[in-house]
């Protein structure tokens, strides 16, 4: 079956699926007695929510109609459902590098996913609601993420797919690569890149050839690797380049330049070093967990770093990663306000601003009429150390109960 | 003032100071004239406080009981007085914590940080002590000082099976004699196999055992022995010379009660044995329960409740089981599971050494991380912060000394600049033994680590740098 078929295919059985789920009618939802926070700004009381089929219909002074089900939430905390922009939720360590090739942008982590994992109830305990999986560190070129609720029925749970590409510089893609040496090559790994040179060109090459593609007068089907480069060339997927160490940073920002590429700075662990570059060129940020230690490429990371990137008015979210540290991620938000971040600044970095980067703001990431009721009730206020998810709603739909533990 | 802040400068200077050493007697002079000035390269000198006040904002004196605007006045090491009008003395140093949140040192009740390395290659090492270990500038002490521990037990860790005495010490001090609080504090035992069979473990601590009891009676014997003969002429010695046979004397002393075991059970299986080793030799024991104790809690809780044995729990406080069938996981905290069944229990934190630790996540060694965790699972905040202050202090035995403040007690108190389960709150002062071993405003690690950087100014880094 050739690629094209394959995708008219996957996307008919997700349509198919979709309308499948829609159309059950539910009471409507008043939430009132929370503090509410929106998505910027602090904390509010006297706000409530109503909820119709799944969606925010009303936010302010709202007074419930006798057929609506009211949740008394008083000296509760309301937040809009946590958005963590880099997971490998669903994936097993060892699904999450295609290791056949180095740059394998038509891969898709949308087809490697188990929904079903714990992982994903674990993440929903922790108050996140919608999830950024994207492929492992490993290769070049990574391939295609997919964005995630991370609860409800399955078939509801594709919010996107295919709208960012990974892009990783640094030292991780040539690992366990070696040159050959005395001869002929012996093992698979006997190959490019080895170095940060040789990732870099590895990259170079793959957007020559697209551009080549691109300004050729013969028309042919591109294959599928080239359509996606294409697409980030024009700026239709978001090209995420994960760069760690301040060089690697730079050159993230070269690379971007170089190709007229829009980018979103992924790790960004030596930030520090390069505030007045990242301000300059105007791409957002996704800080790698801000309480890791050890990080890779030799990356020293910083307790303030969050608050230098907000002093310099450098848009910016807050994530997980990929095993670096086990904290949720509401407590990664804590850890900024630690080494100085204010506390609505640090409640933006996880949901309002990464919905915002990852382009699902229409429909999650903040308390707002017309959105997805994605929302968590809170058992004090959510950055205290304490502090829980005592009830999880997605799309108006209770998902994790209340006071469950 | 100069104030003595931060602990010896560094671990090269350390070395330095040891490789002198052996340089006599050739260089012998040289060795000397060095060797006076290294107070100076290790840093400031300890000096004892004389008076000191705390102008505290709010003061948790135990958890479950705090006081608003009061003074705390500290003298020769000792809490004075508690109290709204107190009259600061002229000379006395005051810290101004009107804004800040003042409570106890945390105690860690249960840890093997600070240490050259935590396990001899043998099993059984009772003759062995932590004091021939503790590294004075090993940054775990740091970073003990960063997260408000004025008192840490350090013991054998959990791989020998009878791993030697532990000893208690405050996180600041050039050698370990002037770390140390009480010393030596345990026995360690462990009943985790790590070499071979758990029976095979278990016979290895009953043998010792069974041997120090049969040394110390044949020691007995012989020297009743002697005295028969001494009586009868026998003999021309006058006094009796043998000594008990030093390798096996700490667990003579503890089957004799002179000492406290401390036994870390691995897991639910071994419950079972650390009960039954507990019966047979009746030794005072304190339990460390790792892993799925919390499994076994019906069978721990009636014994431990008839013997009064105090509990220490892992630093994992939430453990994910995975069911074998269905590969389903749940979570769980072992301190909910022990607090549910009436339990009382002191926390831990891992012992983290390095940039931040050995662990990815500082946050680890923090022990209102590791309360967030538990209350997160149902825990109150005060039978958390218990788990860090009173309880830890109980199972030292230093009740009397630490752990709360109150009047008499000796001085160690931390002030934080926002109650403890704030995400802002971190130690601003710490004071240990009416010292004030650590501030942050001049944390050399805390200015490393913040701020806007021009250049790369160290070339440390892992692999790529």
């Amino acid at each position: 079956m050739n690629t094209q078929a394959q995708q008219w295919l996957l996307s008919g059985l997700f349509a198919t699926l979709l309308c499948a789920s829609g159309g059950a009618q539910e009471k409507p939802i008043v939430i009132q007695g929370a503090q509410v926070f929106t998505g910027e700004g602090g904390f509010t009381k006297g706000i409530s929510v109503r909820i119709v089929d799944g969606k925010i219909q009303a936010v302010g002074k709202v007074e419930p109609l006798p057929s609506d089900q009211v949740i008394d939430a008083s000296g509760l905390f309301l937040t809009p459902g946590l958005v963590d922009a880099n997971t490998a939720l669903g994936l097993p360590s060892d699904q999450e590098n295609e290791q056949s090739e180095e740059v394998t942008p038509a891969i898709q982590v949308k087809d490697a996913i188990d929904l079903k994992s714990p992982a994903f109830r674990f993440a929903l305990e922790n108050g996140v609601t919608t999830a950024c999986v994207s492929p492992g560190g490993y290769n070049v070129i990574g391939g295609l993420d997919a964005i995630l609720k991370t609860g409800g029925p399955l078939q509801e749970r594709l919010l996107k797919s295919g709208s960012g590409l990974r892009v990783t510089l640094g030292t991780l893609p040539g690992y366990g690569n070696r040159p050959p040496r005395w001869g002929k090559p012996t093992s698979l790994y006997n190959r490019r890149p080895t170095t940060r040179m040789g990732t870099i060109w590895e990259i170079r090459r793959a957007f020559y050839k697209a551009m080549k593609y691109r300004d050729t007068k013969v028309r042919r089907e591109p294959d599928r690797g080239t359509k996606v480069l294409l697409g980030t060339l024009q700026g239709k997927i978001r090209c995420r380049m994960t760069a760690r160490a301040d060089q690697d940073i730079r050159t993230a920002l070269r690379l971007a330049r170089e190709f007229g590429l829009k980018i979103v700075i992924d790790g960004a662990s030596e930030a520090y070093f390069a505030l007045d570059q990242l301000e300059k060129a105007g791409f957002p940020v996704l800080l790698t967990a801000p309480s890791a230690s050890l990080v890779p490429d030799g990356a020293t990371p910083h307790l303030d770093t969050a608050t230098l990137l907000a002093k310099k008015g450098i848009r910016f979210a807050i994530q997980t990663g990929r095993g670096i540290t086990r904290l949720p991620l509401i407590q990664e938000a804590a850890f900024t306000v630690r080494g100085g971040l204010s506390r609505e600044q640090a409640l933006a970095a996880v949901t309002s601003v990464p919905a915002d980067i990852l382009g699902i703001a229409d429909r999650v990431g903040s308390i707002k009429k017309g959105l997805d009721a994605d929302l968590v009730l809170w058992s004090g206020h959510p950055l205290s150390l304490g502090s829980h998810p005592v009830r999880v709603l997605i799309s108006g739909r209770t998902v994790q109960g209340e006071a469950k533990r | 003032m100069n104030l003595p802040i931060q602990g010896p400068s560094s671990k090269n200077q350390h070395r330095i100071f040891r490789s002198f050493n052996l340089l006599v007697p050739m260089n012998k002079l040289l060795a000397v004239s060095l060797l006076s000035l290294t107070p100076f390269l290790l840093g400031p000198a300890s000096k004892a406080q004389d008076q000191l006040a705390i102008r505290a904002g709010k003061v948790m004196l135990e958890p479950g009981s705090t006081l608003e605007n009061v003074t705390i006045l500290i003298k020769d090491g000792k809490i004075r007085e508690i109290g709204k009008d107190i009259q600061v003395p002229w000379n006395a140093r005051v810290i101004d914590a009107r804004k800040g949140y003042v409570m106890p040192a945390f105690v860690l009740a249960h840890g093997s940080g600070g240490m050259d390395r935590e396990n001899e290659s043998m099993p059984v090492t009772p003759f062995l002590s932590v004091m021939d270990s503790i590294n004075p500038v090993d940054t775990f002490f740091e970073n003990c000082r960063r997260a408000g521990y004025g008192v840490i037990h350090v013991v054998p860790g959990n791989a020998c099976a009878i791993g030697g005495t532990g000893g208690v010490f405050q996180p600041w001090g050039k050698t370990p004699e002037e770390m140390q609080i009480l010393e030596p504090s345990v026995l360690k035992i462990s009943l985790k196999p790590t070499r071979g069979s758990r029976a095979d473990h278990y016979r290895t601590i009953l043998t010792a055992l069974e041997d120090a009891k049969n040394a110390k009676s044949d020691f007995e014997r012989r020297k009743k022995e002697f005295e028969e003969d001494k009586a009868n002429g026998a003999t021309t010695k006058k006094e009796f010379e043998e000594v008990l046979d030093p390798l096996k004397k700490p667990l003579v002393d503890l089957l004799e009660g002179k000492i406290r075991a401390m036994l870390y059970i691995p897991g639910a299986t071994d419950v079972p044995a650390a009960i039954r080793l507990c019966q047979r030799f009746r030794f005072p024991v304190t339990f460390v329960l790792g892993g799925d104790c919390y499994k076994a809690v019906k069978l721990l809780q009636p014994f431990v409740k008839l013997r009064g044995i105090p509990l220490v729990l892992d630093p994992n406080l939430e453990i994910i089981e995975t069911d074998p069938i269905t590969k389903d996981q749940k979570r769980v905290s072992p301190a909910r599971v022990f607090a549910d069944a009436g339990l009382r229990f002191a926390l831990t934190t891992p012992a983290t050494s390095g940039r931040w630790g050995r662990s990815s996540s500082p946050t680890l060694n923090y022990p209102t991380w590791q309360c967030g965790t538990a209350i997160r699972y149902g825990l109150s905040p005060e039978k958390a912060l218990e788990g860090f202050t009173t309880e830890a202090a109980a199972v030292l035995g230093l009740s009397r000394r630490v752990g709360k403040i109150q009047k008499g007690m000796e001085a160690f108190i931390q002030v934080r600049s926002a109650p403890p389960f704030e995400p802002e709150s971190v130690v601003t002062h710490l004071l240990a033994g009416g010292k004030l071993i650590y501030q942050r405003s001049k944390d050399p690690r805390v200015k490393a680590l913040t701020g806007v950087k021009g250049s790369r100014t160290s070339a440390g880094g892992g692999r790529g740098k």
